[in-house]
């Protein structure tokens, strides 16, 4: 594989031919490295330099290739084949040529009908999502992917161009500042909107924690060369729901179903399961934003946000706990493992993938907005159950 | 076992670049390798190895497979806890904008 660093990837040295840094607005890692890898990390950081003066179509020195090589599992990094096609033009005409999303958003909702969001939801589900027409950029996913011939893709090239969509996508949404300003502009009503705004956040977690098990499950018969890791990723999964709840019930909430389910959430698990029926890359991309990243900071930000509302200390102990687990799982490396197994693509699989990301992201975006309308009328609009 | 003196019978760069063409079905030339003086190993202490998905394979696969490609007996946890020497160590990942509701 060749390796080509996104184009916001910035770095530096903080300390010369020792420590240095890779980052981009949404993740940042720090490492050491010795002897000639040292020279590596030079000319990569230098390479990064010259493209960041403007020279973005410079090549990619092989030393800069090998240090960026140590970084692939990380969102920071296009693979891409080694023996790179074009693009057949026949393929790129065919595969892009569904501008509405509502087909694929009446499957979304049916996906979270049947892990058990109720009609109300499902019905917000397909109506939202029969607006948007699609944005991320399929002929340039298709020509990056390209493998020798042009008829087929490479799904590792394919899942690092996606990943990358998928932060710029938060980043122009700008997510978790939304998702701030919601708590901050609900906590100013008082402590106890505060507190029941961040109990139905983690009803939503709830929610994703048991019905992860449903929504994965069809991968198991109908993505065979991924079956022996989901096997092993459901065992990995079994109990997470149950940190929710002790989190709930540490809020005083005896039961999820008395907090309402949001759109947003119940359209990602239908997304998750739509790509687990018959996408292996679309599952891979589904995986890698629902583990997020391998941070190795303390605590986890939802934890720290749990954590800062009234009475929310001992809630948090239980998110965070989550967040340790699939940390030391290595959780956050899962989907891109899921890629690296899949056989090349058809053009029409790598922009169903891409549609079911774009879907899935899209979706998270909903988010901030339903949540802050469950606090505007929580008695109102929004479905309880499920 | 001390994890400090395991030995693989054969280049961990080697191993690695075979595990890797065999997971992705691509030439086991073209897969991403570890530096050459990667034979031996040292105690995973604190770190986690770069590329962690290859190196956990790697070394799933040396522990499947010890007569090929060990010198020792070595467990899973064995392989878990060694890095490869002369990689480079990832000490910190932090990400900005990951707060994470929808975690599984």
């Amino acid at each position: 594989m060749l390796y080509r660093p996104y184009p916001e990837l910035k770095g530096r040295w903080i300390e010369p031919a020792r420590r240095f840094s890779l980052s981009t607005p949404w993740i940042t890692v720090e490492a050491e490295c010795g002897g000639q890898l040292a020279d590596a990390v030079g000319v990569l950081l230098a390479h990064l330099d010259d493209v960041a003066r403007g020279d973005a179509n410079a090549e990619v020195p092989h030393a800069a290739q090998a240090a960026l090589a140590n970084f692939a599992a990380y969102p920071m990094v296009y693979l891409e084949p080694g023996t790179k096609g074009e693009a057949l033009a026949s393929c790129a005409e065919s595969a892009g040529d569904e501008p509405s999303a509502a087909p694929l958003f009446a499957a979304i909702a049916d996906g979270a009908r049947r892990l058990g969001a109720p009609e109300s939801i499902t019905r917000e589900i397909a109506a939202r999502g029969a607006t948007h027409a699609w944005q991320w950029p399929v002929a340039e996913a298709l020509s990056r992917s390209a493998r020798a011939g042009g008829e087929t893709f490479d799904a590792v090239a394919a899942f690092t161009h996606a990943r990358r969509l998928a932060r710029c996508c938060q980043l122009d949404k700008n997510e978790p500042r939304v998702l701030r300003d919601v708590v901050t502009a609900v906590a100013a009503r008082g402590e106890a909107e505060h507190r029941r705004l961040i109990a139905t956040l983690v009803r939503q977690s709830h929610f994703i924690t048991s019905r992860c098990e449903a929504a994965v499950t069809p991968a198991l018969s109908v993505l065979p060369q991924l079956a022996d890791d989901v096997a092993r990723f459901l065992v990995e999964e079994r109990g997470h729901d149950a940190l929710m709840e002790k989190a709930l019930k540490a809020f005083g909430i005896a039961s999820p179903g008395v907090l309402p389910l949001l759109p947003a959430y119940a359209a990602m698990m239908g997304a998750l399961i739509e790509a687990a029926s018959g996408s292996a890359l679309g599952f891979a991309l589904a995986l890698d934003t629902f583990e997020g990243v391998d941070v190795t900071t303390d605590q986890s930000s939802y934890a720290k946000l749990v954590a800062e509302a009234p009475g929310g200390a001992q809630a948090a102990v239980w998110i965070d706990q989550h967040h340790k687990i699939n940390r030391a799982g290595g959780h956050g490396a899962f989907g891109f493992g899921l890629a690296q197994k899949i056989a090349p693509l058809s053009a029409a699989e790598l922009v169903a993938a891409l549609r079911l990301s774009e879907s899935l992201h899209l979706s998270r975006s909903w988010a901030a907005g339903d949540l802050f309308r469950s606090a505007e009328a929580p008695h109102r609009g929004l479905a309880r159950g499920a | 076992m001390n994890p400090k003196t395991l030995r693989l019978g054969r280049g961990l760069a080697t191993l690695a670049a075979l595990v890797a063409g065999t997971a992705s079905g691509i030439p086991a030339m073209e897969a991403p390798k570890c530096p050459q003086d990667a034979v031996s190993s040292v105690a995973f202490e604190r770190f986690y190895c770069v590329q962690p998905q290859l190196m956990k394979q790697t070394l799933e696969y040396a522990v499947a497979n010890p007569t090929l490609y060990t010198s020792d007996a070595v467990t899973k946890a064995d392989a878990e806890r060694t890095c490869a020497k002369g990689t480079i160590r990832v000490i910190m990942v932090t990400a900005p904008m990951d707060i994470a509701v929808d975690e599984l």
